[in-house]
């Protein structure tokens, strides 16, 4: 437990470096102002320093495994919890249809959303007759009633075809 | 039995909504405009712009000019080049336009974005309001002289509250080089936070609309009016071509569609804004709210539209 | 006054009171919503009000504000998600008070704190804004940076303990926010040559992206259990105003905190929960509380929040300036029904002036009524099968994001927040503190750039100017005060 910890922030470290490193180049490539004395590239610079340098100290102390940087409890969140893996990774699946076909327009957002609700209840959730009569009706009722109040009461636009 | 009930159901739920968007869906006509037209505004709700967006589209679809809607549809962001990016990339099929003004030029000029109107094809200007170089009623500045004489008693004292790149920017830059002025520049942003700035004696002058002043119970002051003749409900103002600066600096609302869009499609459109920007309604709305609804198109619109561009890029190369 | 009086009975009739009541009520309910909020609905309902009546159109959105930003407390408290950026700072307190199998003390704090804050700002909002917005005008850039250093210096408190991760967190967000164009000069900042990137990251993909998206991938990925509670009912939450009467001097400070910050044009209810959240905690003899069910917490974020409803309504009537985002929407309403806003309206349209104002209060009323009448309901929110919740609060995320901007590219943009804030809770890093680099430090950066510009290069009027002064030393004290308690507290218990 205590080894994943130090690995995980090592690994906040590294990506944190890379990004200050980002963060430095774009400042960097930012022209000066004749209107102030601070362009526009002074403050990612001084951001991307300092971030690198915290990075810097963080890496250090979990690499020399010399203190685990402290953190409260309740801010981690939960890891991959057992057996969960397939419904996981089906979910994810299932949502990325979802986003691609509104994005690409494939699908009207009605039909898309209700497909959506429905198989990500029959993923997760119960099987029973009573919870699938309750997945159905309320993706029914959210996919079929928010589209409408939206485009035909308020003229909105939606995503999707 | 437990296999076949989660596609039972999946079935059941795609009939359902299947049947039901049927009945919403519209049957294809040849005629333009056939399904509703999107007016692009380029900033968020509630804005100015917004507004005469809205009023303007209101006005074709209280009025029934098109035989469908027009609908707004905001995309702010970016300093408008969200919005005109999206309507450039855009169908070119009649659908999709773009409500802006001279900000798609200084955007080009300013290099904020890598297009302008040309990029475009031109529909119509349908209002105007022309812009005027306001102070605070206590900075104890009535006209252009007053500033004048403070800036060569104490060079660099005066500060002009602008949005950096901006056309207010660009206007007060080419004022105060007509007038001969050493101004310095502080970026404070949009039209409330400028006014609040020169009320709240931070900086001394700003750019704004005669609304502004107009609207200000007393307390905001207009020392030169920038349009081509003086502001009826600020009589007392000069204007830029009476002090001799020779320019002219307004906020002309143009409607633009993808390049390439076809005539007759736009025809139509032009016809229906020619007729709202008739309607008295709307004459009277905007002309209460301090904006000039005028209709233009075609010929004189490319013209007014280049000479803006040819004034404003003989400027950009001091404010780069 | 008697104007005043003249509206209330006005607007306790039939018609306005509905519309008074369906828009507080639409507003907590959306407000409820991670996702959707206040703003979209005001923003979305806009063209319908062209059709109403003036008065009774901006009476209903005045209370659709006033609802949702009371609203988001409820899923804050029970889901981890803050319904509004609003009640980020409640999430804090709120959640952990539930989980621990107290939703409904959570729940009733939040509403009693959120109305007494309503009534407290309301107070300075009928009878001073003329003196108040003028007070607010005074506020130039240094007097806005030194307010937003004093609430920076919350990240250590936030951090809870694990400082070093928590200032990361504050700089990443900070790096995230400078994505796009900088307020001081224009510019466009790190978009490497992908346009679309030129409006930055917008905040509400972002923070829907780090607190529901991510919040949604923790419920997908781990065995959490939903919030354990006993019933709740209007009387649970009676019986807990007796519970509030020792906040009392936390109720009013943190009122006065947020009706001061939304009074400040540009500043709206987030910051003022933060402000009020940080200077609360400061100033607590439990400190160490903070973070894991403070009352105090709740308490200082609710009422700070929903003072600033109605302080930002007050340079709104006085001055015609907004003081949030959603008062400029409230402002092209005013525009769209040919009224001037600004100090002219109270002559020239006086119903409407004095309606806004009187509609704030009955909203507020309306509000508390029906969220602990309804608590019983509400609560049961957390019952709801993570399996049919997620998805469809991933369906009203997208809404909120498509509809705000109308590009789907921001729905993107929230998801991968929404993988990089569960990434980021995975290492440990507060996300709360992502939060405040993401939303002050920008303002602190324009602010500082914008003093440069204005005193030539200065930095002296920062302790020149007395209101910017205040602030610093304040701020300076803030630094100070855990270390002055503790050699304090050590010189005490040491044997003489």
């Amino acid at each position: 437990m205590q080894n994943k910890a130090l690995r995980d922030d090592v690994l906040l470290a590294l990506v944190m470096l890379i990004i200050s490193a980002i963060l430095f180049y774009g400042g960097w490539q930012l022209p000066a102002s004749r209107w102030e004395p601070m362009g526009p590239g002074g403050m990612p610079l001084i951001t991307a320093s300092a971030l690198a340098g915290l990075s810097l100290i963080l890496l250090v102390q979990a690499l020399l495994k010399h203190r685990l940087a402290e953190t409260a409890d309740q801010a981690r969140a939960s890891s991959l919890a057992e057996g969960r893996l397939p419904k996981v990774l089906a979910c994810v699946a299932v949502s990325f249809v979802y986003l691609l076909s509104l994005a690409l327009e494939l699908l009207p957002f009605m039909v898309a959303t209700v497909v959506y609700i429905i198989a990500y209840g029959l993923i997760d959730g119960g099987r029973g007759r009573r919870d699938l009569m309750v997945l159905v009706a309320t993706a029914v009722a959210l996919g079929i009633g928010v589209s409408l109040i939206l485009t035909e009461i308020l003229i909105v636009q939606l995503p999707g075809a | 039995m437990t296999q076949t009930t989660p596609v039972k159901t999946l079935a059941a739920g795609i009939a359902i909504t299947a049947l039901t968007s049927l009945g919403t869906v519209a049957l294809a006509q040849d005629a333009f405009p056939s399904e509703p037209i999107q007016l692009v505004v380029p900033w968020g709700p509630g804005g100015p712009g917004d507004t005469y967006g809205r009023m303007l589209a209101q006005a074709i679809n209280d009025n029934n000019l098109l035989p469908q809607p027009v609908v707004v549809v905001n995309m702010p962001g970016g300093g408008t080049t969200i919005g005109s990016r999206d309507v450039r990339d855009a169908d070119a099929d009649g659908y999709r336009l773009l409500f802006s003004h001279q900000t798609l030029i200084t955007a080009e000029l300013m290099g904020t974005s890598d297009f302008g109107p040309d990029d475009f094809t031109p529909v119509a200007e349908t209002n105007n309001f022309c812009l005027v170089y306001g102070t605070s009623a206590e900075s104890g500045f009535e006209t252009m002289e007053d500033l004048q004489a403070a800036a060569e008693a104490e060079p660099g004292s005066l500060t002009d509250a602008t949005l950096l790149g901006s056309l207010s920017h660009f206007s007060s830059a080419m004022l105060n080089d007509a007038a001969g002025i050493d101004m310095r520049y502080v970026n404070v942003g949009g039209g409330s936070a400028r006014t609040t700035s020169l009320m709240g004696g931070h900086t001394q002058v700003a750019i704004m609309s005669p609304t502004d002043v107009i609207r200000s119970d007393g307390r905001l002051r207009a020392l030169v009016y920038m349009g081509p003749d003086r502001h009826p409900d600020l009589p007392d103002v000069p204007t830029t071509t009476e002090l001799g600066y020779g320019f002219e600096s307004c906020l002309n609302y143009w409607w633009f569609a993808p390049a390439g869009t076809p005539d007759e499609r736009l025809d139509t459109i032009r016809a229906a804004l020619e007729q709202a920007v008739a309607l008295p309604s709307l004459q009277e709305a905007m002309t209460s709210r301090g904006v000039t609804p005028e209709f233009y198109s075609g010929e004189a619109l490319d013209a007014r539209i280049a000479a803006n561009a040819t004034a404003l890029s003989s400027v950009a190369g001091a404010l780069q | 006054m008697e104007q005043l009086l003249a509206s209330f009975s006005q607007l306790l009739t039939p018609v306005p009171l509905f519309f008074i009541a369906l828009g507080t009520i639409l507003g907590v309910v959306i407000g409820a919503i991670p996702g959707l909020g206040p703003a979209m609905l005001i923003a979305l309902l806009l063209p319908l009000t062209f059709y109403m009546d003036s008065v009774n159109a901006l009476i209903m959105l005045v209370s659709i504000y006033v609802g949702g930003i009371s609203g988001g407390l409820i899923s804050a408290a029970l889901l981890k998600m803050p319904g509004t950026p609003a009640a980020i700072m409640t999430t804090m307190d709120a959640y952990p008070m539930a989980m621990s199998g107290q939703a409904s003390r959570a729940l009733s704090l939040g509403v009693i704190a959120s109305f007494v804050g309503g009534m407290i700002s309301w107070v300075f909002l009928a009878a001073l804004s003329p003196s108040l917005a003028e007070f607010a005008l005074r506020f130039g850039p240094y007097e806005f940076l030194a307010l937003v250093l004093m609430a920076l210096i919350l990240i250590s408190a936030v951090s809870q303990g694990a400082l070093l991760k928590g200032l990361i967190g504050a700089l990443f967000g900070f790096g995230v926010a400078i994505v796009g164009p900088d307020v001081a000069s224009g510019v466009i900042r790190l978009n490497f040559g992908y346009d679309e990137l030129n409006a930055g990251f917008r905040l509400l993909p972002t923070l829907l992206g780090l607190f529901v998206v991510s919040q949604l991938i923790e419920m997908l990925v781990g065995n959490q259990k939903p919030v354990q509670q006993a019933s709740t009912t209007a009387m649970d939450i009676l019986r807990n105003t007796g519970n509030m009467v020792k906040h009392w001097g936390n109720v009013l400070r943190s009122s006065v905190i947020g009706t001061w910050i939304g009074i400040l044009p540009g500043v709206g209810s987030a910051v003022a929960a933060i402000v009020s959240y940080s200077v609360t905690r400061n100033v607590s003899k439990k400190k160490e509380e903070f973070g894991k069910g403070s009352e105090e917490g709740i308490v200082a974020a609710e009422s700070a929040n929903n003072a600033a409803v109605n302080g930002a309504l007050v340079p709104l009537i006085a001055l015609g300036i907004p003081g949030s985002v959603v008062d400029a929407i409230l402002i092209g309403a005013l525009i769209v029904h040919d009224l001037q806003p600004g100090p002219g309206l109270f002559r020239e349209q006086p119903q409407v002036a004095y309606g806004i104002i009187a509609a704030a209060l009955i909203a507020n009323i309306i509000m508390f009524a029906f969220m602990i009448t309804c608590a019983g309901y509400i609560a049961k929110v957390a019952k709801i099968p993570k399996s049919l919740l997620a998805p469809a609060i991933l369906v009203f995320c997208i809404i909120g994001v498509f509809t705000a901007t109308n590009r789907f590219f921001d729905v993107w943009i929230m998801l991968g927040f929404g993988v990089i804030g569960y990434l980021l809770r995975r290492a440990g890093v507060p996300i709360g503190t992502v939060v405040l680099g993401f939303i002050l430090a920008p303002i602190a950066e324009s602010e500082l750039r914008n003093g440069l510009m204005l005193y030539n290069g200065s930095l002296w009027p920062m302790v020149t100017r007395p209101i910017a002064l205040a602030f610093v030393i304040a701020s300076v004290a803030m630094l100070a005060w855990p270390l002055v308690s503790k050699s304090l507290a050590a010189r005490r218990h040491a044997p003489d």
